[in-house]
């Protein structure tokens, strides 16, 4: 029991105190997009969670049969293929499944699947050098913390947009503020 | 003359109007993450130039029957091979080796910018080829001034010196930090903002 409450709230942290975007700012630009259309949100965080825990697995072996010193200089053409290939089955298995699915859906794979936050946490994982596992709770745990940052943006992005906030300020100044006083909040919470 | 008013609009929507940073907010994380000084923008830039536009470049020669999947794949699968000569480049000098390892895994994360994502599909590619190289061109110069400009400002507020100098008589260390860069690129975004608008009114 304790370890499995361990296990959770180690979890509960992950996704918000070392949340990538608040601490790393990786998939900023794509959370900004994605809060736009907050109706998708959910799809959208799926997507990023799949692409960045099948790619981390596939990435785990693959490093492995790297060995040399030039071999390892191509690592970043191997995440993409890699990357490349997870895609391609997430599109075949949605045309299999639903095609009426894999017509509306299809726009926010495309836009999930090449992006700073699968990338960044590919390479953050390569980087550690962890093992399977913890590289796959890495993994799950940036797609959920995805979600979470997308959330709270997206809650607040109709206000950041309204008439009410200054002309120069409406939009993408106010989301960026917005999006800093959170990591402020998360920074002042981790010390 | 049309060449002339074809570069002058390039520069007008690459630089200004649809300036990558402050207007855009395109690749965010490398300038937010570790843009903290005029040296570590100029490494960043350089790195995004050479990526960015050879990429652009080689890949407005990909056919367009292929399927968009298939394309996207392959974009930025040049642009991981374009990185390698760039890294190696980068790591031959040890001053700029230094800077450059510090940019840490936000100097290969560039392949995947929304430039060659989805710049080149929505736009890029759907203009003639010698215009469209401009363009991009401009693009990108936008995004390294745009770059320069903030890690400038960012490193000059932090320490309150200019090469080593000390000028103002305070100084904000918290702009060093990624919720200080949130913040200072949304003052200036904002600032960039006013300064488009009150020109086009003028």
């Amino acid at each position: 029991m304790n370890a499995f409450l361990q296990t959770l709230l180690s979890g509960l942290a992950a996704v918000t105190i070392d949340n990538v975007i608040f601490t790393a700012a990786i998939g900023t630009s794509t959370l900004i997009e994605c809060a736009k259309a907050p109706k998708h949100l959910l799809s959208f965080g799926f997507f990023i969670t799949e692409f960045s825990v099948l790619s981390s697995c596939l990435t785990y072996f693959a490093e492995k049969q790297i060995v040399s010193e030039t071999a390892r200089l191509f690592l970043p053409s191997v995440y993409i293929l890699c990357l490349g290939l997870v895609y391609v089955l997430t599109l075949i298995i949605m045309r299999i499944i639903s095609k009426e699915h894999f017509k509306s859906l299809r726009k926010y794979v495309h836009m999930s699947a090449f992006n700073c936050a699968v990338l960044g946490c590919i390479f953050i994982n390569g980087e550690s050098g962890a093992a399977l596992p913890e590289r796959l709770m890495f993994a799950a745990e940036v797609g959920i913390g995805f979600i979470l940052a997308t959330y709270l943006l997206a809650i607040n992005y109709k206000k950041l947009s309204s008439e009410d906030v200054p002309a120069s300020f409406r939009g993408f100044p106010a989301s960026l503020l917005y999006i800093g006083i959170l990591a402020m909040i998360v920074y002042g919470l981790k010390i | 003359m049309n060449e002339k008013v074809f570069t002058r609009d390039a520069e007008r929507e690459g630089i200004l109007t649809k300036n990558q940073l402050f207007a855009s907010g395109a690749v965010l994380a490398p300038a937010v993450a570790v843009c903290t000084d005029f040296f570590s923008a100029s490494v960043l830039a350089m790195v995004f130039t050479a990526v960015t536009f050879t990429t652009v470049v080689i890949c407005s020669f990909v056919p367009r029957r292929i399927v968009y999947t298939l394309r996207i794949i392959l974009y930025t699968l040049v642009a991981s091979l374009v990185y390698v000569p760039a890294h190696l480049f980068f790591m031959s000098g040890e001053v700029l080796s230094q800077m450059y390892l510090a940019l840490g895994i936000y100097a290969p994360l560039l392949i995947t910018n929304s430039l060659i994502t989805h710049r080149t599909e929505s736009k890029f590619y759907r203009l003639a080829r010698p215009y469209m190289f401009r363009l991009a061109a401009f693009y990108v110069i936008g995004y390294d001034l745009a770059l320069v400009v903030f890690g400038s400002l960012r490193g000059f507020l932090a320490t309150g010196t200019v090469l080593g100098v000390k000028i103002l008589p305070f100084s904000l260390p918290a702009l060093s930090n990624l919720y200080g860069g949130f913040i200072l690129l949304a003052i200036l975004s904002a600032a960039f903002r006013w300064i488009l608008h009150s020109l086009s009114r003028s």
